[in-house]
């Protein structure tokens, strides 16, 4: 075996054909095997210089979670209320940083086009659609069930302890449905991810927190208001259908009402049924994150929820805001080099075509030098 | 590595972390965390869990601190820690997974096998050392003479000073870029030196 490829697959850039040749060459020979953990001993040692990491958050984090003694405290307190204050900063801007560039170190091992279920500690479950997992509580009780591309969550009374979240996280390319434990059903659309309780507590409203595009049909409960959280933006609901997509790289957040109603209103007010605004099935609201307007306008509902057939409908949109749309849909990669093209609007409807025949059809309206290699498309 | 260089192994440092001293510990910190991040990365199946296990290292290196007076080798006592919570956590994962998908229990085995081979392990524990004391002598000689009087033979800014015949301020000064540099790693500062 070549030490080009066992690095190739060490870093994380082997095919998955190349991966399985890989780990059968090691798991071959206790010779293969020893080789290859002195190689890959070297391939780390000779990348511990080039970690770059938040330490200042992740210090507080440690000194955060020790109690200090009485007479520490006092001295401390400004200095904890300044750690405070530079790791609220460096988190909005760890954020911002891991919005922009893709973090590529902390995801390598688990395949990228994985649906994702974390679970209350941290912990990372991949879900194959072909597969079943379970959702157990901490004593062994299961609390959902995965059927296919669909997890359930077991309808129940209220938690003996406090609230506890799981979180989805589908990739580019694939859809997932889930049923939370009050009967609201879910769709997310490809490359959302979505946080919601176990189950709901009676006492408080229901909330669950969106970064992506999903449809929701939420079950009807006129005591507990279903809140959806996203990035800026909050949608109130008691039962209805509707789509909310708010991916974080689209300017606008756009909420789509099928049935019933919902209120929309910026995340930082607290909800004032006077202040927030009511949208009527038919409608859309969409939120401009840059001048955080909000304009409500009747909607073209196919080509809001059309996605959850597994098509696209585009009318009159501008290139760059398909870009992203493919790029989610096809989990390709879309170099646009051609600047005018950006603003130019297309009106087209895919629902099977391959992202080849996509292209074809782009170019009979507007001639494109674009070129298709593998996952990576480049238009200049 | 010169004879009676103060290092991170040094008598006074350890001392000092056993006292509690929290420059002492911030200083460890600084070195030590994203390299055993990093390394914690390449034991694990799911890397995920690997910055948790660091930071529960440091937690317990902190909690422990009294312990530290047996530690004759700090640097070799980190490393092995983070490499059991790593093989700690392979284990838990293995009972968790085992009937899950084949795929991962090949994985697994690879990694059961790496993190037990004691070369591979020796290699990795003398690199990260030798990362280590690079990162604090690749410092601008004043400001690493100032650093390691701060904070591996624990002087206070004052008596630095008065050693040195500079203001309290300047050994300050030294002192936050030597720490800037730790943070950034010194890749930034190889290239701007040269």
């Amino acid at each position: 075996m070549l030490d080009q490829k066992i690095y190739k697959y060490l870093r994380g850039t082997a095919t998955s054909k190349e991966e399985k040749e890989v780990q059968n060459w090691i798991t071959a020979s206790d010779i293969n095997a020893r080789r290859f953990n002195l190689l890959k001993a070297k391939h780390i040692a000779s990348a511990l210089e080039e970690t770059n990491m938040d330490l200042d958050g992740s210090y507080h984090h440690i000194v955060f979670a020790q109690k200090p003694s009485s007479s520490d405290r006092r001295r401390f307190s400004s200095t904890i209320l300044k750690s405070v204050a530079i790791f609220a900063i460096l988190l909005v801007l760890s954020s911002i940083f891991r919005d922009t560039f893709v973090d590529s170190g902390a995801k390598s091992v688990i395949p990228e086009d994985a649906i994702i279920l974390q679970l209350e500690n941290g912990n990372i479950e991949v879900i194959s659609e072909e597969g079943t997992a379970k959702v157990v509580d901490s004593e062994g009780n299961v609390l959902g069930a995965q059927q296919g591309s669909r997890l359930i969550y077991k309808k129940s009374g209220a938690p003996k302890e406090g609230l506890v979240y799981n979180t989805l996280t589908v990739p580019y390319g694939k859809r997932f449905d889930v049923l939370l434990s009050d009967g609201t059903q879910v769709t997310l659309n490809s490359g959302t991810s979505l946080k919601y309780p176990v189950q709901f507590l009676n006492t408080e409203n229901r909330q669950v927190f969106l970064d992506g595009e999903a449809f929701f049909n939420v079950a009807k409960d006129t005591v507990h208001p279903f809140i959806v959280n996203t990035n800026q933006l909050n949608v109130r609901v008691l039962g209805t259908k509707f789509n909310l997509s708010s991916y974080p790289e689209d300017q606008f957040v756009n909420t789509t009402l099928l049935e019933g109603s919902v209120s929309v209103y910026n995340k930082q007010d607290s909800f004032d049924s006077s202040k927030a605004s009511l949208l009527e099935p038919g409608f859309k609201a969409e939120w401009n994150k840059y001048n955080k307007q909000i304009l409500i306008e009747e909607a073209d509902i196919a080509m809001h929820t059309d996605w959850l057939n597994g098509k696209i409908i585009l009318r009159h949109v501008p290139f760059k805001n398909i870009v992203k749309k493919l790029e989610r849909h096809y989990n390709v990669e879309i170099v646009n080099n051609n600047p005018k093209l950006d603003q130019e609007l297309f009106t087209a409807s895919f629902d099977i075509e391959t992202i080849d025949q996509v292209f074809q059809t782009f170019n009979l309206t507007y001639e494109m030098d674009y070129k298709i290699n593998d996952r990576q498309i480049i238009i200049n | 590595m010169e004879k009676g260089q103060p290092n991170i192994n040094n008598e006074l440092f350890l001392s000092l972390l056993e006292k509690g001293g929290k420059h002492a510990f911030e200083t460890l910190f600084r070195l030590y965390y994203s390299k055993l991040v990093h390394i914690a990365r390449g034991y694990l199946v799911y890397q995920q869990e690997a910055e948790n296990i660091v930071q529960n290292v440091f937690l317990r290196i902190w909690e422990n601190k009294e312990c530290l007076g047996e530690v004759s080798n700090i640097n070799s006592y980190l490393y092995t820690m983070t490499k059991n919570l790593c093989l700690d956590q392979l284990k838990h994962e293995k009972v968790k997974r085992n009937y899950l998908d084949n795929s991962y229990r090949i994985k697994s085995e690879i990694q059961y096998n790496f993190i037990q081979d004691e070369a591979a392990s020796l290699l990795l524990e003398n690199e990260l050392e030798d990362k280590i004391i690079q990162s604090i002598e690749l410092l601008p000689e004043k400001c690493k003479n100032i650093f390691k009087k701060s904070r591996l033979e624990g002087l206070k800014h004052s008596e630095i000073a008065a050693e040195l015949g500079v203001s309290h301020r300047t050994v300050d000064n030294h002192i936050a870029n030597a720490l800037r540099h730790l943070r950034l790693h010194l890749r930034e500062f190889i290239t701007i030196s040269q």
